[in-house]
């Protein structure tokens, strides 16, 4: 997996980056994907026994579909209010969306991690970046949360894996700094 | 100690690229309405397809449309016609749209109360007596009534 550039999502506050194997940036691929009733059926089909363990109540694939949609319009509805009111207010609301990848805390140690929560419900979309300067968050990627942890299913596995990706080329392009870090709970 | 120039940095490395994001979800957001609509549409017509094991390629020779616009069907993104919506239901022999022609629809309205109603005066406007009339919502909780 390669990173091919970097993407503005929000000028000098939200970033994204594209991976080869991608035709989109992260940001753009995830609300897609989040939007695309083909592609939420297959998922929530192969996720089948996620979506029905009880984790989130007793869920249908259509209900699971119809939820994802309302949660990530509502979650880039918030976000385009953002990069509006940003213009003005020098982008203070983008970190009330992200809070620290504290459950992961263990495993990627460091702390640099960061995620954002859909807004509508207790939400399963979640929005992984690195936040790299106050109110500078680099989006590595995204994915519908059906279990407790991270590490029990492939697609959560490969968002850590991409965090891991995104911070070596942040070192290699000179736009990490390990102190820099101020570890704040960002709600 | 923070990163040297970090903005002109991301500014000289995010210079060329352009994410579509934003546009699209204005898109979504101006397009709210009639999206989900076409959304609740797109699930029948899936939960269909494969059930019936009918490849996307099968279902734009059925339509007779394009295998672009198939896609955008199936993906819950095209501003469907009447039309079209009908013909996907002749050809699949399935009903997307809901029909309730030979259901009678009964509104049920109970007078609930009255109130007086008052204006700001800066216009001059004077005391209007005002009534509100209120449905039975409970009443209206059957399928075949409908409420206002």
């Amino acid at each position: 997996m390669e990173i091919k550039g970097i993407f503005a999502i929000i000028k000098d506050s939200l970033i994204s980056v594209k991976f080869s194997e991608n035709e989109t940036d992260e940001f753009e691929r995830i609300f897609d994907n989040w939007t695309d009733v083909e592609f939420l059926i297959d998922f929530f089909n192969k996720h089948i026994k996620d979506l029905q363990s009880g984790f989130y109540g007793t869920v249908s694939v259509e209900q699971a579909i119809e939820r994802t949609i309302d949660d990530a319009e509502h979650l880039e509805e918030t976000i385009l209010e953002i990069a509006e009111s940003g213009k003005t207010d020098d982008y203070e609301t983008l970190q009330t969306l992200f809070k620290p990848l504290k459950d992961l805390d263990y495993l990627l140690k460091d702390h640099l991690k960061t995620k954002a929560y859909g807004l509508a419900y207790k939400s399963w979309l979640r929005v992984y970046a690195i936040r790299i300067a106050k109110n500078t968050f680099v989006i590595t990627g995204g994915t519908i949360k059906l279990t407790q942890t991270m590490n029990e299913r492939e697609h959560l596995k490969k968002e850590l894996i991409k965090l891991e990706i995104v911070k070596a080329y942040l070192v290699e392009n000179g736009l990490f700094d390990e102190d820099d870090f101020e570890y704040v709970e960002m709600k | 100690m923070a990163v040297k120039n970090l903005q002109k940095k991301l500014d000289q490395l995010t210079s060329n690229n352009n994410s579509a994001w934003e546009q699209k979800a204005k898109n979504r957001l101006a397009n709210k309405s009639w999206l989900k609509h076409s959304r609740r549409i797109a699930i029948k017509i899936n939960v269909f397809l494969k059930a019936n094991n009918i490849k996307q390629k099968e279902f734009a020779q059925l339509l007779d449309v394009s295998p672009q616009q198939v896609s955008k069907i199936i993906k819950g993104r095209e501003n469907l016609t009447l039309q079209t919506i009908s013909k996907i239901e002749d050809v699949l022999n399935i009903q997307l749209l809901d029909s309730n022609e030979s259901q009678k629809t009964e509104i049920i309205l109970v007078k609930d109360f009255k109130y007086t109603k008052t204006n700001f005066k800066i216009n001059d406007y004077q005391m209007i007596p005002a009534s509100v009339m209120n449905v039975d919502y409970i009443k209206n909780g059957c399928t075949n009534k409908m409420a206002f």
